[in-house]
């Protein structure tokens, strides 16, 4: 596990150049998809607050670690970010630059939201190969060797899950849904999978009574998604 | 009629139902499937077999050795900077430490084959206040039979290990194994 490329004197964690490529591939597919020059600004804000909200997350989680040094909070870790917070932030970031450059939100947001699943499948390789997010011990016959214990693949099970997350989408998006609707839709999915996952991450963050902070994020998720897919009311009849 | 009441659900009726439905559920779920705060975790595989001596040094440069420490709750934690998961983990061993200290907990956090320099670093930028060795040949690891990182051994005051952990701990597993083993009479 923990995978290195070792260039002269660095030596470079798989799991993090995993997350860079993939990164950058979502800001590829999604400016394509956008089709709209305010996507390419969209993308850049996007990956900043996701950089930072998801960090700024990862440290107050982390109070403990980052409160005794903030300068933390600034270095170069890519695996010490925040997925849910991440994910939010980049969405208010893209929504913000669509509302400046007089652009519909729903529209950046629908098109970043397809263009997400598949990259993060490929981040959630990484996190496999970095051996970030271990799943749990299992006797299950395709649990893999890892830190000592047979465990759950949980980087695959993600990976997959985003995949099936990437064809829904896609299947959504051949019957042009109206603005937002796709963006909603993907959110509902990146709740569930937060929500269903969880309880297989080794490493996962709990508060009061062992209650598993990431599954209260995604329900979130579900919820805003679901209030965001409430269906329009229908003027009265003779208005 | 009943029925045509049921059937005749507007859009706006059937989205709050599934919406009902979603928060029922979904907060079920999380309670269904929450982390049971004292469980015995599954990876614990020793149990009370003697503290093995294993010398060290201090970021220093200091000789030390873990059976000097004898007499304390301990946590001997062997661990990499390189390793993600041994750095996930830190932030709960050092807010265990800042709890358990004054009872008599210690951690001693070995570093498998690393230079000093590289782990003064990191100890200093993530601000650890626990005793930190260097273990550079990694003996200690040997003798714990260690073959992934990170891995977690907790030494009862009469010096005998009471658990083996392998893979991060989590902040429920180190309260669940230290208080009791704090709990304890202290060895001789």
């Amino acid at each position: 596990m923990f995978p290195l490329l070792e260039l002269g004197p660095l030596n470079l964690a798989t799991g993090g150049l995993t997350l860079l490529v993939a990164a950058y591939w979502w800001s590829r597919r999604f400016e394509r998809r956008a089709a709209h020059p305010a996507a390419a600004d969209a993308a850049i804000a996007a990956l900043v607050a996701a950089a930072l909200g998801g960090r700024l997350a990862f440290g107050l989680t982390q109070w403990s670690l980052y409160g005794a040094d903030p300068a933390l909070f600034l270095a170069l870790r890519l695996a010490e970010l925040w997925w849910p917070a991440a994910y939010g932030a980049a969405l208010a970031a893209i929504a913000l630059v669509a509302r400046w450059r007089g652009v519909a939100p729903a529209v950046l947001l629908d098109a970043a939201a397809l263009a997400l699943p598949w990259p993060q499948a490929l981040a959630s390789l990484g996190l496999l190969l970095s051996g970030d997010a271990p799943g749990q011990p299992t006797g299950l016959p395709w649990a893999v060797p890892m830190l000592g214990a047979a465990r759950h693949p949980l980087g695959i099970y993600l990976a997959l899950s985003a995949a099936a997350l990437a064809v829904g989408l896609a299947r959504l998006a051949r019957r042009q849904p109206p603005p937002g609707r796709l963006a909603a839709a993907a959110t509902l999915g990146q709740g569930l999978l937060l929500l269903l996952w969880e309880p297989l991450n080794a490493a996962s963050l709990t508060t009061v009574a062992g209650v598993r902070v990431v599954q209260l994020a995604g329900l979130g998720f579900i919820i805003g998604a679901l209030l965001a897919l409430r269906p329009a009311t229908r003027p009265a009849a003779g208005s | 009629m009943q029925r045509e009441r049921g059937a005749a659900l507007t859009p706006d009726q059937r989205w709050a139902w599934l919406l009902v439905a979603a928060v029922c559920g979904g907060l079920g779920w999380i309670v269904a499937t929450r982390e049971q705060p004292m469980a015995p975790p599954a990876a614990a595989t020793i149990v009370a077999p003697p503290l093995v001596d294993v010398a060290a040094q201090t970021l220093d440069g200091a000789a030390v050795r873990l059976g000097d420490q004898r007499g304390q709750v301990i946590l001997l934690n062997l661990w990499a900077t390189w390793c993600p998961p041994c750095r996930a983990e830190m932030p709960l061993i050092q807010a265990a430490y800042g709890q358990y200290r004054d009872a008599g907990f210690t951690v001693l956090a070995v570093s498998q084959g690393e230079e000093a320099a590289t782990v003064a670093a990191y100890v200093r930028e993530a601000g650890l206040t626990f005793p930190v060795w260097l273990d550079a040949a990694g003996a200690a690891g040997r003798a714990y039979q260690v073959r992934a990182l990170p891995a977690s051994i907790f030494i009862g005051r009469d010096g005998t290990v009471r658990a083996v952990y392998r893979g991060p701990l989590s902040r429920s597993v180190i309260d669940g194994t230290v208080v009791p083993l704090l709990a304890e009479p202290g060895g001789s």
